[in-house]
């Protein structure tokens, strides 16, 4: 065991903290419109596609760096010190799609839309859920026909954030009906702006409308958009969810550690309502603050435990759920923190979540990390029943 | 960075649990309420020495095997594990002391097993000092000749000779527990706990027992939810059942965690290392605690009895999260 990072290691951090201190944008991200959002997460893609950040892990063969997890690490923490941009609508492109992709497509597959990905030229989006099928994924119903050498699909996906401004799309569909669940579902590259394709905007709590539902009628694809074999879907779909739960999470959880600071930090200036002592100076809230602090602390060394276990192992085991759960129940923890130590003051709605910090939109936002990605309640049964072994009910 | 065991010390791991199995299996106690033995036979206490447990982390110079922190660690989570008594963590920090304070002799007495160390905790707040008037809880006080006092700025070692222990009937009736009033009880030894990160190892051992034992408490109740059936299935299919062992698990991954990073950033002398070390005690006392409570509800009216094991945790673990430092001084500190 040993917390020491290479001499190149080190290096790295200084080049990325540098770069990012001098080239991150000035503006923020835009709150509302769009196509501006799409811009702006596009245009920031790109300028980190020229200067040799985008894919750190990434094979280089598609543009990517191919450095390793700990570089990956490095790049998360100096990212989220810096305060550099939310990915935006490049989250399911950069942390689902691409790695699926590049875990399972095929060659041709991997060289027409990776590269695409990490220059910030399209938006992807994500397939999954449907009115009937949340947990129970594998229930999905959404119907593909092979007709020749097309898919022909009918149906309907929802929870989809960014759809409206997407390009593609990662699609579950059921390709067999008559196979046992699991058995008959294909992972298909759905071109979001073939004709068929409609999308109804959702509006969230957090006031934003990124979330969707699409309707696919009668939605033609080439047959070569599967990934992996036709009904093997399932397998090629667990593949990103467990990048998700393990490694995926790594910057949110980063984010954490520099949140609860910027909480404490308010909490040594801002007077409690007594008038008579800081937040800070009060038994109470400091107790809460810093035992939150401890279990912060304690998830980012479990998150540097888990990627020592990944660099030894292929794939992230089902132990990775238990960084998702706890981020997830840590996060609202910390959400709520904030907006008590806010006061009256977090009557107003405050600023976008997706900007990190402590606001009322943050707590509002914190809802959605124990549904989206797999409920808690999923992730607790992974946990109990794959990583201690109990029985399934 | 690695922050997985190495194949030494997983064979440091599997050694001492194969010796804990063999000689402290963890039993009920059944309608015996006092102790009855010894905390520890004698025989069984030179053995363990003999072993080098309580040099494990000594440097060489100083007599000790030369491994670090982090195997220490690994030590007394074992330790935890299998609820060994003994006074061990009183002896390794007593070691530690002594090491500081250059008295190699008394080094040498206390890892061969020819002296033992209760550990003393003052019942305020007190530092330890030169000359310390107060009162002291103490544990392993069992054929004690010295206490060693672990606190944030001083550590020391005061002899037991003159000093009247008056016995505690303990809620953990393995351990021989007592109290004390010291009057002006002159210290063998007083060094600066900073100076050999004293109290950050103290911190971060007796994480280590704790993070033991909330491994150790999660793995018999989820073994118990395997075979106990209820409505004609075991009782671990429910998720009702699944939300705690989840939990359980949780909080072993993350104190189990922070308590090698704690050790590894204690070692390396980073600038967070005593945050680090209080944020692993924090972690690793709730771990324990709130698994051990679990552990009773998952065992039912079993859980309630001393036939069965989960009481053994609880009311070890009450002793260990009491010692060297209360947890609302700990937090203050994070």
């Amino acid at each position: 065991m040993d917390l020491e990072f290479t001499l190149e290691e080190r290096s790295f951090r200084e080049q990325v903290r540098t770069w990012l201190e001098e080239n991150k944008p000035s503006e923020p991200r835009p709150k509302s419109d769009d196509l501006e959002q799409r811009n702006y997460d596009l245009a920031w893609q790109r300028t980190l596609y020229d200067n040799g950040w985008a894919g750190i892990a990434w094979p280089k063969a598609y543009g990517g760096r191919e450095l390793g997890t700990i570089a990956q690490l490095i790049w998360f923490e100096e990212y989220a010190k810096a305060k550099a941009p939310y990915l935006g609508a490049n989250f399911v492109g950069i942390n689902h799609g691409g790695p699926t992709l590049i875990a399972r497509a095929t060659e041709e597959q991997k060289t027409f839309h990776l590269p695409k990905i990490l220059k910030g030229e399209v938006v992807w989006c994500q397939g999954f859920s449907e009115p009937g099928s949340g947990s129970d994924l594998a229930s999905l119903s959404t119907k593909a026909v092979v007709d020749g050498d097309q898919l022909v699909i009918t149906g309907q996906k929802i929870w989809t954030s960014f759809a409206h401004i997407a390009d593609y799309q990662e699609l579950l569909v059921r390709t067999d009906p008559d196979a046992p669940k699991h058995k008959g579902i294909s992972w298909v590259i759905c071109d979001m702006h073939a004709p068929g394709i409609t999308i109804r905007q959702i509006p969230t709590i957090i006031r934003g409308a990124e979330f969707c539902e699409v309707f696919y009628d009668e939605v033609r694809l080439p047959l070569s958009s599967v990934v992996g074999n036709l009904n093997d879907g399932w397998s090629v779909a667990m593949s990103t969810l467990s990048f998700e739960r393990g490694t995926g999470f790594m910057a949110a959880i980063i984010e954490l550690t520099t949140t609860i600071e910027e909480l404490i930090d308010i909490a040594r200036h801002k007077k409690s309502p007594d008038g008579k002592r800081t937040y800070f100076q009060d038994d109470e809230y400091r107790r809460k603050l810093l035992s939150l602090k401890a279990e912060i602390m304690a998830l980012r060394s479990a998150t540097y435990r888990a990627i020592s276990r990944n660099m030894r192992q292929d794939a992230p085991g089902p132990e990775g759920s238990i960084l998702k759960l706890v981020m997830s129940d840590l996060n609202q923890k910390l959400a709520r923190l904030g907006v008590d130590i806010l006061g009256i003051e977090a009557l107003a709605f405050g600023g976008s979540h997706r900007d990190g910090g402590v606001s009322t939109a943050a707590w509002l936002g914190s809802f959605s990390g124990s549904i989206a990605g797999g409920t808690s309640e999923i992730q607790r049964n992974i946990v109990s029943e794959r990583v201690l072994g109990m029985p399934r009910g | 960075m690695d922050m997985m065991q190495s194949p030494e010390q997983d064979e440091i791991e599997r050694t001492v649990a194969a010796f804990l199995t063999e000689k402290f299996p963890v039993r009920g106690h059944g309608h015996s309420f006092k102790r009855t033995e010894p905390e520890i036979a004698d025989e069984l206490w030179q053995e363990c020495c003999n072993l080098g447990w309580l040099s494990l982390g000594l440097s060489e110079e100083a007599g000790g095997v030369g491994y670090g922190l982090a195997e220490e660690a690994i030590l007394f989570r074992e330790l935890g594990r299998g609820l060994a008594p003994g006074p061990f963590l009183s002896g390794v920090l007593a070691a530690h002391v002594a090491a500081t304070a250059g008295d190699h002799e008394l080094v040498a007495k206390i890892i061969s097993g020819e002296v033992r160390v209760a550990l003393a905790t003052p019942l305020n707040t007190d530092e330890a000092s030169a000359s310390f008037s107060g009162d002291i809880s103490l544990v392993h006080t069992e054929r004690a000749d010295y206490a060693v006092m672990i606190t944030p700025n001083k550590s020391a070692i005061y002899a037991m000779e003159n000093v009247a222990v008056e016995p505690v009937d303990s809620v953990d009736i393995s351990l021989a527990v007592g109290r004390a009033k010291f009057d002006n009880v002159h210290a063998l030894h007083l060094v600066d706990s900073g100076a050999s990160s004293l109290y950050e190892r103290a911190l971060i051992l007796a994480a280590a027992i704790s993070v033991g034992m909330a491994i150790e408490v999660m793995r018999i109740s989820v073994e118990y939810s395997k075979t106990r059936e209820q409505f004609g299935k075991p009782i671990g299919s429910f998720q009702a059942l699944k939300t705690y062992a989840a939990y359980m698990a949780s909080r072993c991954e993350l104190a189990e965690s922070q308590l090698f990073f704690a050790a590894l950033a204690v070692e390396a002398r980073f600038e967070s290392a005593r945050s680090e070390a209080l944020a692993a005690r924090f972690n690793a006392n709730e771990a324990a605690r709130i698994n051990g409570e679990h552990a009773i509800q998952i065992h039912g009216g079993y859980g309630y009895t001393t036939e069965y094991t989960p009481y053994r945790f609880v009311t070890r673990n009450h002793v260990i999260e009491r010692i060297i430092t209360l947890r609302s001084a700990v937090i203050d500190a994070i």
